[in-house]
């Protein structure tokens, strides 16, 4: 092992101005976020827009690794004759050691270390850490094979260079001509079946790339090398073009990710007393094309809840189980009426609804996707549907009237918000907020809501006068990305007279002096209990619904 | 004892067979010179032995060893210097040693000092900043240092001016005295090698044409001068006699099997009235007569 990290320590000193030079641009995008966080409002947003840009260019340059990748490997060729290390007592196995040492440390271990203080900054949680880390790798790995692919075969920088830029535009043309080719054979072809296709093309080419690396350093047998490229690609087109079976590759992610995620959700009933009653199912799907996807839309009346508690559905996952044992899996997004409830205890300022004193009744709508493949399968023959869906149920927990300037960050978890500015304009409030949070891939994909967790909170500019409480609208948004952490600039208006106005109420200056009278105020709910609960729908109301 | 054994080595480039049944030995404690001219087939004997190219035919063992295997035990005994290999030019010379030395169990630091001093070379320059002379000593600095028990030189002279290639010479002839390796060196640079070698080989388009001591070679080669009355008919030449010409009454050949006696008898023999006086050669002469005659020869028939 010494004489491994001998050669690690000789590629790092070869390359330590080129590399000093990328942590740096990694640690100026920190940077950038770093001012985001801290701006005052005051910039605007064309200056959050050109330091999303700058942030974006910042971001690009990290993918120049697949150039410093090939700088780490060439630093001892493994093509021709003439490199240093083959009349060394150095063997091809003991290089591979190195290299790939050299290349973790460099394009794993020191992005991670740079952005781990970011991270903490943000509040990270070691779950979010541990999926921030994994995203950065697979980022990096991305860019590293695509360096290791052609530096291995060729003999020097310019045919890498070219080799490579030969590959970054041949691969969309390639795939392009297969996916011409396609559409033309098979008209509306199923997307399961392209994104089977997608999966097994890039498992392949991830499986070639290792290949040829692992053969190229063990044999140098450069020319093999390349034929294993050929066959490589050979595979993906022909794997591109021809795969017929559909392997629910989309549903199966999916799946996954909300399974990791059930991990923190208690199979549970719920409260005591809870009900929910089916108020209709309805597919949405073309029925001229029955090789398009779906959606299935439920709504469900919800009783039992007590006029200071609210349901907040999360992405869960539902189930299609047909007689003969067969099940298809997919994901469901749901919404309740928390907002409209938040509004109504914005203008009594406390814990309960204008209409205290009856039962609250809530209304949850819940949309399903059904991919092609499912929704065929579904028309041909109704199965039974099965949801166990994931609520937090919460609870009003306060009503503070916000101070109208710029204030102090307001922390839960990783998600953090603060007022940045405020400013009147005529009859509108405008505040701008700067919030965090964890922008990760997996969360993303899995509907932003598996790490969702504290507290919930809006903010309303409420007139009790006018008995106005407005949720405001948003005049600028812009969200950019730095370190899996999403720093989002939102400029909210507010209005403090009724919107639309009361027939016949109020003139501009009525209006005006409406601002006077009102306060910002921030209603926030708290997690009380997470629970799931399993929906059902019989295969013959799916087959009433069947379109 | 031989350090290097080949059995019918070849090397073949798509059509071109750049060596062909190369069979030879190098002994334990020689100094063996691979003579050839430029596209002889030198450098692809040394790759090929090196394990830098897989033979396409024939066999070869270094250090005992098939020359396809060899790993890191052998390698550690063999140091190889040649014009073409790419040194880390961002390297110092220092840090070239430090690189190197941990590679090696049997470096010897005193050595590395030693040499350093003696070949004059300046430890914090960067290798890119050296002159080809210089950068070839760094080389051959960095494989004299652990003493290997082979010594490859491919080429180490090309491209430096006379003084750098009489520095080198000088550098290999007082480092030879300091250890006892076993050296192969290919050039087409005769008089350089002349000084070095005591075992010589040479190559023509890829085959062996003959390989013997320094001495023998030198021994069996003659240019020998007949003066004769007047001009003579010079019918077929004696075999072995190479280059026959006449000017006036003076007839010049070159003995390629000289025997002190026979040879001047038989010239005798030829020339009845003559005068026969037999010069030594130089190496650089035996080659350039061997290679004017293999130029002369129908391609193939060399062999």
């Amino acid at each position: 092992m010494n004489l491994t990290w001998h050669i690690v320590k000789k590629d790092l000193r070869a390359l330590k101005w080129p590399l000093l030079l990328w942590i740096t641009l990694i640690i100026a995008k920190l940077g950038v976020g770093v001012a985001l966080l801290n701006a005052d409002g005051t910039e605007g947003l064309e200056w959050f827009t050109k330091m999303d840009a700058l942030a974006k260019v910042l971001s690009a340059f990290e993918y120049v690794s697949f150039v410093l990748t090939a700088a780490i490997i060439q630093q001892d060729l493994l093509v021709g004759t003439t490199a240093f290390w083959i009349t060394r007592p150095i063997s091809g196995a003991r290089l591979l050691r190195a290299k790939l040492t050299g290349i973790a440390l460099v394009f794993i271990v020191a992005p991670v270390l740079v952005t781990l203080p970011w991270w903490l900054g943000c509040n990270y949680g070691i779950s979010e850490i541990g999926w921030a880390v994994a995203e950065t790798v697979a980022a990096q790995a991305i860019a590293v094979l695509l360096g290791l692919l052609w530096s291995v075969v060729t003999d020097g920088f310019a045919r890498f260079l070219m080799w490579t830029l030969v590959t970054l535009f041949a691969t969309p043309m390639l795939t392009g001509i297969i996916t011409y080719a396609f559409n033309r054979k098979q008209p509306g072809a199923v997307s399961e079946l392209v994104a089977t296709r997608f999966m097994l093309a890039l498992i392949l080419a991830v499986a070639g790339v290792i290949v040829v690396v692992v053969h190229q350093f063990l044999t140098r047998h450069t020319w093999r090398s390349i034929s294993i490229i050929g066959a490589t690609v050979l595979c993906i087109v022909v794997t591109g073009s021809f795969w017929p079976w559909s392997m629910n590759v989309e549903g199966r992610i999916y799946s996954y990710l909300l399974k990791q995620a059930a991990g923190e959700w208690p199979a549970a009933a719920g409260p005591a007393g809870l009900t929910f009653t089916q108020i209709s199912a309805e597919f949405s799907a073309r029925k001229d094309r029955p090789d398009r996807p779906g959606t299935l839309t439920t709504k469900y009346r919800v009783e039992g809840l007590s006029d200071s508690q609210g349901l907040m559905p999360v992405m869960s996952e539902h189930f299609w189980r047909w007689p003969d044992g067969a099940t298809l899996e997919g994901r469901s997004s749901g919404r309740s009426g928390l907002a409209d409830m938040m509004s109504r205890m914005a203008l009594t300022g406390k814990g309960q609804q204008a209409s205290a004193g009856q039962p609250a009744a809530d209304t949850l709508v819940f949309s399903s996707y059904l991919p092609a493949l499912t929704m065929g399968k579904v028309r041909a023959e109704p199965p039974a549907y099965v949801m166990p869906a994931r609520f937090r149920l919460m609870r009003f927990e306060s009503a503070t009237r916000m101070p109208l300037q710029s204030g102090r960050w307001s922390v839960h978890g990783s998600y953090g918000e603060r007022i940045a500015a405020v400013e009147k304009e005529g009859a509108q409030l405008l505040v701008t907020y700067i919030r965090h949070m964890p922008s990760l891939w997996v969360d993303n994909a899995a509907g932003g809501q598996l790490a969702a967790s504290g507290p919930y909170s809006q903010h309303y500019l409420v007139n009790r006068a006018r008995n106005c409480a407005d949720r405001g609208s948003s005049t600028d948004f812009k969200l950019t990305r730095i370190g899996t952490v999403g720093i989002s600039w939102r400029m909210m208006s507010y209005i403090a007279v009724p919107r639309p106005p009361p027939p016949g109420g109020g003139s501009t200056l009525d209006a005006i002096n409406a601002l006077t009278d009102a306060e910002l105020v921030k209603v926030t709910f708290a997690e009380e209990a997470r629970f799931s609960r399993e929906l059902k729908i019989e295969p013959t109301d799916i087959a009433k619904a069947n379109p | 004892m031989n350090i290097i054994e080949t059995n019918l080595l070849s090397r073949r480039y798509w059509r071109n067979e750049a060596l062909r049944d190369l069979t030879l030995t190098v002994p334990t404690g020689s100094v063996f010179a691979l003579l050839g001219s430029n596209g002889a087939g030198k450098t692809t004997a040394i790759k090929v032995l090196m394990n830098l190219l897989p033979p396409s035919r024939g066999s070869a063992t270094v250090l005992g060893v098939d020359s396809r295997r060899l790993g890191e035990r052998e390698r550690a005994q063999i140091g190889y210097v040649s014009e073409n290999q790419k040194l880390p030019l961002w390297m110092t010379v220092r840090q070239l040693l430090d690189y190197c030395r941990p590679f090696y169990p049997t470096w010897d630091v005193a050595l590395e000092n030693k040499l350093l001093a003696q070949f004059d070379l300046p430890p914090d320059r960067k290798l890119k900043h050296l002159s080809r002379g210089m950068l070839m000593k760094a080389a051959l600095l960095s494989t004299l240092a652990y003493r290997p028990k082979l010594l490859v030189l491919d080429e180490p002279f090309s491209g430096l001016d006379p003084l750098a290639r009489d520095d080198f010479v000088r550098g290999i002839l007082e480092a030879s005295e300091l250890g006892d390796w076993t050296v192969l060196v290919s050039s087409h640079d005769i008089e350089e090698v002349e000084r070095l070698a005591d075992n010589v080989a040479l190559l023509e388009n890829g085959r062996l044409r003959f390989s013997e001591t320094t001495e023998s070679l030198l021994g069996r080669f003659r240019r020998m001068e007949v003066t004769v009355p007047g001009p003579v008919p010079l019918g077929a030449p004696p075999a072995g006699w190479l280059e026959l010409e006449q000017k006036g009454g003076l007839v010049k050949f070159i003995a390629t099997n000289f025997a002190a006696g026979a040879t001047e008898r038989a010239g005798r023999d030829y020339f009845p009235d003559g005068t026969v006086v037999a010069h030594p050669m130089t190496l650089r002469e035996i080659f350039v007569t061997l290679a004017r005659e293999a130029r002369a020869q129908p391609k193939g028939a060399a062999a």
